[in-house]
């Protein structure tokens, strides 16, 4: 499907996942400072996550006596999914080396795959904060999951295609007329989905010490060591694939389309300049607001679904796409 | 010295309780108020405490129940505290009632000389009678007849002996847990969270046990006392006026006021003089821009943990501000060292008064910017509003005090109903909110902060250049008991001082943080509040562990 011969399709999947490997631990550093400063502190350098991972991938692992062996597995797993969702996302050339109909609903799957492993080694400790954070995060999950299928669907609408390098490619190919309003609308509905899928404010504080208010960070309180590595590397994988998809999707342009030297690294820099500047905006929007009452986020759900809704009701009903 | 009280538990004998009076039937004849009080208690009238402004009533141990509930309902008193403290013949119980502002506040006491000490309760109709009641059974002994709760309060490991009888060294706690039970909450769907006592943030330590259903709390219970450190006992034997260290770090986010209410208890137990108005102004000044720093960290708290963190920086900034007033004066970013009885431990400065006055006037403003930025950000004031909800009719029934008292809409605070040092014949702002939500408590604390910079100003100008410095030795023709009440920055601080005039040592200390009412009140805050919305309401009422455990 690709037109990439198989070394090149073997080079591009693997430059994917080590690029998402790699730069997810860097946003996270990124927003961090951002929000630190708006704290008037200094805040730890860009790579002090790089540094945590290593601190924990050193450290011996403790498992909960309740622990059924499960989590020995679970968290592996959904590294694993989170690592095997990567080529479905664009990232800096195009077309993806392994893209099929539909992979952006894969993603999905993928995505949701990680979430259950997460919440099933957050039960498995038998802790109680494990299973409130994990009933708390499967409930966000069901109300952000259907929304972002719908949001795939506005985003496909134009170029009559779930499949990412299609959407890419089309929206390239429009110049400035891509950016329409119902593209512009999916992609609010998007942004919106992205706070809760990413657990940012105002849905989850990533920086909380409460536990009883926590989400995510009350799943892996039981962890430490490797597991809470992969835990926590994962995470920055997914911010890092959602905020790509964004901008992928919002700002097509610059992808290489072949493989010479210029046209990638040119590709490459303007998808870290992307990247930045998201993850930039971003923080500054974590900064102005306050985290939400938990009851309110299923508010944030219903507008992220109706904005998806009416970007699909422009294309189809008024054909405005 | 009753040193053979058994602990009451399972050890005790079984045997039947001694009958105990028949309690007064209420007579319809209405005399005056202390009269009354005389009829009730079947002896001498009340007589008065040294400068304390307190009359002082003896009891029989069989009119304690229906003296208290006499003050209680026909009085229209309130309690301040209840405590025990050993003596020849048995355990002494006191407690002190305030009645309206104005008024002089009554110090009950009675002697339970038969041993086992007993007395009947005074729950339920006294909800805040609980937590003491609980305290000086395991503490002194003392069995409360009746009382629906005997559980423990602070103590986790259960003593042979009870601590505030025995010296702790010679009978060490037995390697056995103190029986304690939650009340359990049954029904579909009902489960159980365990909070604590070690929490995912660096806090101070308590346990929490929420019965909920799905995030709606059904119900709470606290479990304290895990910085319990025996700091009444530590006061006994020492010189008094050492005691002001021990007593500013009780809680050290008000030492101050500690100090202040400790000196002044012992001022008046030692028969000590006026004190020299600048003294008191200077006094004044420091509680005051320490009641600034305090709540500002109060606010800096409520917004850190509705997740606006640069909104809570600001706060923090301005708190540092007025701790680097603070430390100005005193040379202790804490105050700490700063009070001494009968007077100042050193003199405040007498240079640049005035642009620290600026100083912190400066932060007001900027406290109530600060308010007016937060109530432009929806997402905050959402969070804030309708949130842990203490009713009037709670905060009445527990007898809160201080900001959440107020935020509830209790008019009460000792500054001005019960003024002392620099606020006699000073006026005086109490603001009171009415919804008793997290958002009044925050309004109240606002409000308090710009009244506090507004004292403060007032108290540097009159504070003129009196010497500072405390007599070099203390009289020694007081009544050898005394109390100081202060509103510290939680609201009022009670310091009880009992001193062996000869050798001129303390007897006895009981210190009752304002804490220790105010922690009932987070039990009917939560209720019907979501989870995640706890830690809010804790913060927003401000409750002080190591001033509730001691």
């Amino acid at each position: 499907m690709s037109g990439w011969g198989e070394a090149q399709t073997a080079a591009l999947l693997l430059s994917e996942v080590l690029l998402a490997l790699g730069l997810g631990p860097l946003l996270i550093g990124l927003v961090r400072r951002v929000k630190s400063r708006s704290q008037r502190r200094t805040g730890p350098g860009l790579l002090q996550p790089y540094r945590d991972l290593a601190k924990q991938l050193g450290k011996g692992t403790v498992y909960s006596e309740t622990s059924s062996g499960l989590t020995r597995y679970s968290t592996w797993i959904g590294f694993g999914a989170l690592l095997a969702a990567v080529p479905f996302v664009p990232w800096f050339f195009l077309p993806s080396p392994i893209g099929f109909s539909g992979d952006l609903i894969v993603l999905v799957g993928l995505l949701a795959l990680s979430r259950f492993m997460t919440a099933v080694t957050a039960l498995d400790a038998g802790s109680t904060f494990g299973g409130m954070g994990s009933t708390r995060d499967m409930w966000l999950g069901a109300l952000f999951e259907p929304t972002f299928l719908l949001v795939i669907f506005a985003w496909g609408a134009p170029s009559g295609s779930t499949q990412a390098s299609a959407i890419v490619l089309h929206g390239a190919s429009l110049g400035l007329t891509h950016l329409s309003p119902a593209l512009l609308l999916a992609s609010a509905a998007f942004a919106v989905l992205l706070l809760a899928e990413t657990g940012r404010l105002p849905v989850d504080n990533p920086a909380t010490h409460l536990e009883l208010t926590m989400v995510h960070e009350a799943m892996v309180l039981e962890l430490g060591g490797r597991d809470l590595a992969l835990i926590d590397w994962g995470k920055s994988v997914r911010f890092l694939l959602l905020l790509e998809l964004f901008v992928a999707v919002l700002l097509p342009w610059g992808d290489a389309l072949s493989l010479g030297l210029a046209s990638l690294a040119l590709a490459l820099g303007l998808l870290v300049a992307k990247l930045f500047g998201a993850s930039l905006l971003l923080g500054n929007l974590e900064t102005r607001v306050a985290k939400w009452r938990l009851f309110r986020v299923g508010d944030l759900a219903v507008l992220s679904w109706v904005l998806a809704l009416g970007s699909i009701s422009l294309t189809y009903l008024v054909g405005v796409g | 010295m009753s040193r053979t009280i058994p602990f009451e538990g399972d050890d005790a004998p079984k045997s039947a309780p001694a009958p105990l009076p028949p309690r007064r039937r209420s007579d319809g004849e209405r005399g005056s108020e202390e009269e009354r009080w005389v009829l009730g208690a079947g002896r001498a009238g009340p007589t008065e405490l040294g400068r304390s402004g307190l009359w002082e009533l003896g009891v029989p141990p069989g009119w304690w129940r229906a003296t208290s509930l006499d003050l209680l309902t026909a009085g229209a008193h309130r309690i301040s505290s209840l405590w025990a403290e050993r003596d020849p013949k048995g355990v002494l119980l006191r407690a002190l009632w305030l009645g309206e502002a104005g008024t002089r506040g009554i110090l009950v006491r009675t002697l339970l000389d038969a041993p086992p000490p007993r007395v009947e309760s005074l729950l339920p109709e006294l909800s805040p009678a609980l937590y003491f009641e609980r305290e000086i059974a395991e503490m002194f002994g003392v069995e409360f007849h009746a009382s629906p709760d005997p559980r423990p309060l602070l103590l986790h490991y259960r003593h042979a002996l009870p601590p505030m009888i025995a010296a702790p060294d010679r009978a060490p706690p037995l390697d056995e847990r103190s029986r304690f039970d939650f009340a359990p909450v049954e029904g579909e769907g009902v489960y159980e969270v365990p909070v604590g006592p070690v929490h995912a943030g660096i806090i101070e330590p308590g346990h929490f046990r929420f019965q909920v259903v799905g995030e709606e709390i059904l119900d709470l219970e606290v479990r304290l006392g895990y910085t319990h450190k025996g700091t009444e006992r530590l006061f006994e034997g020492l010189d008094p006026r050492r005691g002001t260290q021990l007593a500013s770090s009780i809680s050290g986010d008000h030492s101050v006021a500690g100090a202040v209410a400790y000196a002044t208890a012992v001022e008046h137990a030692l028969g000590h003089p006026p004190l020299e108005r600048p003294t008191e102004m200077r006094r004044g000044a420091l509680l005051e821009v320490e009641r600034m720093a305090h709540l500002l960290g109060d606010i800096a708290g409520i917004v850190l943990d509705v997740g606006y963190a640069a909104g809570a920086a600001q706060a923090n900034v301005l708190r540092n501000e007025a701790y680097t007033v603070l430390e100005e004066l005193t040379g202790s970013r804490l105050g700490r060292g700063a009070v001494a009885v009968g007077g100042l431990a050193r003199p405040l400065p007498r240079e640049g008064l005035r642009p620290l006055a600026a100083r912190a006037d400066a932060v007001a403003k900027a406290t109530v910017a600060l308010l007016r930025h937060l109530e432009e950000r929806p997402s905050v004031m959402d969070r804030v509003r309708g949130t842990g909800v203490v009713s009037k009719e709670v905060a009445r029934a527990l007898e809160l005090v201080g900001p959440v008292a107020r935020a509830s809409g209790l008019d009460r605070d000792v500054r001005r109903d019960r003024p002392y040092g620099a606020y006699r014949g000073t006026e005086l702002r109490v603001t009171h909110g009415s919804t008793g939500d997290v958002e009044a408590r925050l309004r109240v604390k606002v409000d308090e902060v710009v009244e506090a910079s507004r004292l403060f100003g007032t108290f540097l100008r009159r504070s003129g250049e009196a010497p500072a410095v405390p007599p070099a030795e203390p009289p020694r023709d007081g009544p050898g008991f005394g109390v100081g009440l202060v509103e510290a920055p939680r609201g009022e601080l009670l310091f009880a001082v009992s001193l062996d005039l000869e050798r001129g040592k303390l007897s006895r200390v009981h210190v009752r943080e304002p804490s220790y009412l105010n922690w009932p009140a987070i039990e009917y805050a939560v209720h019907g509040n979501i989870l995640p919305d706890f830690p809010l309401c804790n913060k927003s009422l401000n409750l002080s562990y190591s001033g509730f455990d001691r």
